[in-house]
């Protein structure tokens, strides 16, 4: 990849996030649900950790829940986007690698 | 399908993590072997985007919602061992930092979607593939491959839940296989528009 493969691939993410910020369900998922039917619903609870600043999704501190999700929806992209790609730098034995095919 | 804490009891988490453990140091091992430097990009960016689409729940039925996993679109661009390590990446990322998915459970959300659910899709996706011609049977491949890594991820969830002393397995089973029945069609839906949109502008990067 390009590096304007990349970017171009980044900014689809970024769209992703706002889209899913603006019209994402709040519905419950398949497993909240079957919970929800069968009654064990109660029994989830948050082990040992204090609340996080990205917790469900929503950056603390923000009021608007539109910005909220999207900088904490962008947050996680940059996250993910540069774990994985220090997995990958790692696994080829940390070598220097040029982004052109 | 994120199993948040509570749900599980010690020896199902603790089993379930061990597993993960054990399968994803497998995949790192077989990576390692053919690593190709322009797959490094690529890991990153299929991680991301997949991160981005699992924000993105939409309403299915009856007041439910679902988003896409990602496994079988991931693995049919990276191959199945990259595919998981980079699902567990995201699994970790939401685990830690989005508080979505038990820190205890991790291992075993770990074990349902970024490996059995992303292998067996991809298993599907790649025998199909040989045994349907051209393009029509390549989409097929996808979609029942796709399909199959959410229904099958949710019906191991229901396993966990049941042998945790949960909810007995006879109520949960059907529960979880027919509710993410539903969402599997999403997820395959989804999964085929995108890889036939990669395929369509980057045809080198689907083999």
């Amino acid at each position: 990849m390009k590096k304007k493969e990349i970017f171009t691939a980044l900014i689809i993410c970024a769209v992703v996030v706002a889209l899913a910020s603006a019209f994402a369900s709040s519905y419950p998922d398949g497993l909240e649900w079957v919970a929800g039917q069968l009654g064990f619903e109660s029994l989830a609870r948050e082990i040992g950790f204090i609340s996080t600043p990205l917790a469900d999704y929503e950056l603390a501190g923000v009021n608007s829940s539109f910005f909220a999700g999207l900088l904490a929806g962008l947050l996680g992209v940059g996250a993910v986007f540069g774990s994985s790609y220090l997995i990958g730098w790692w696994l080829k034995g940390g070598r220097a690698h040029k982004t052109v095919e | 399908m994120h199993i948040p804490d509570g749900f599980l009891n010690v020896s199902v988490s603790a089993a379930s993590g061990a597993l993960s453990l054990g399968s994803l140091a497998v995949a790192l091992r077989l990576i390692r072997k053919r690593f190709e430097d322009r797959t490094i990009p690529i890991m990153g960016v299929m991680a991301a985007f997949i991160f981005a689409a699992q924000m993105f729940n939409f309403p299915i039925a009856g007041g439910t919602s679902g988003h896409l996993l990602g496994g079988v679109l991931a693995a049919v661009v990276l191959g199945p061992f990259a595919a998981s390590i980079i699902m567990a990446c995201v699994l970790i990322v939401q685990c830690f930092l989005f508080q979505d998915g038990g820190l205890i459970a991790l291992g075993a959300n770990i074990l349902n979607m970024a490996i059995v659910g992303t292998w067996s899709g991809w298993f599907i996706y790649a025998t199909l593939k040989k045994l349907l011609p051209g393009s029509w049977g390549w989409s097929s491949a996808v979609f029942v491959g796709a399909w199959f890594s959410v229904v099958i991820a949710s019906a191991l969830a229901a396993l966990e839940l049941a042998t945790s002393g949960t909810i007995p397995l006879e109520r949960v089973f059907l529960a979880m296989v027919g509710i993410h029945a539903l969402i599997g069609l999403a997820e395959a839906m989804i999964t085929l528009m995108v890889l036939s949109f990669l395929k369509k502008v980057k045809p080198e990067l689907i083999a």
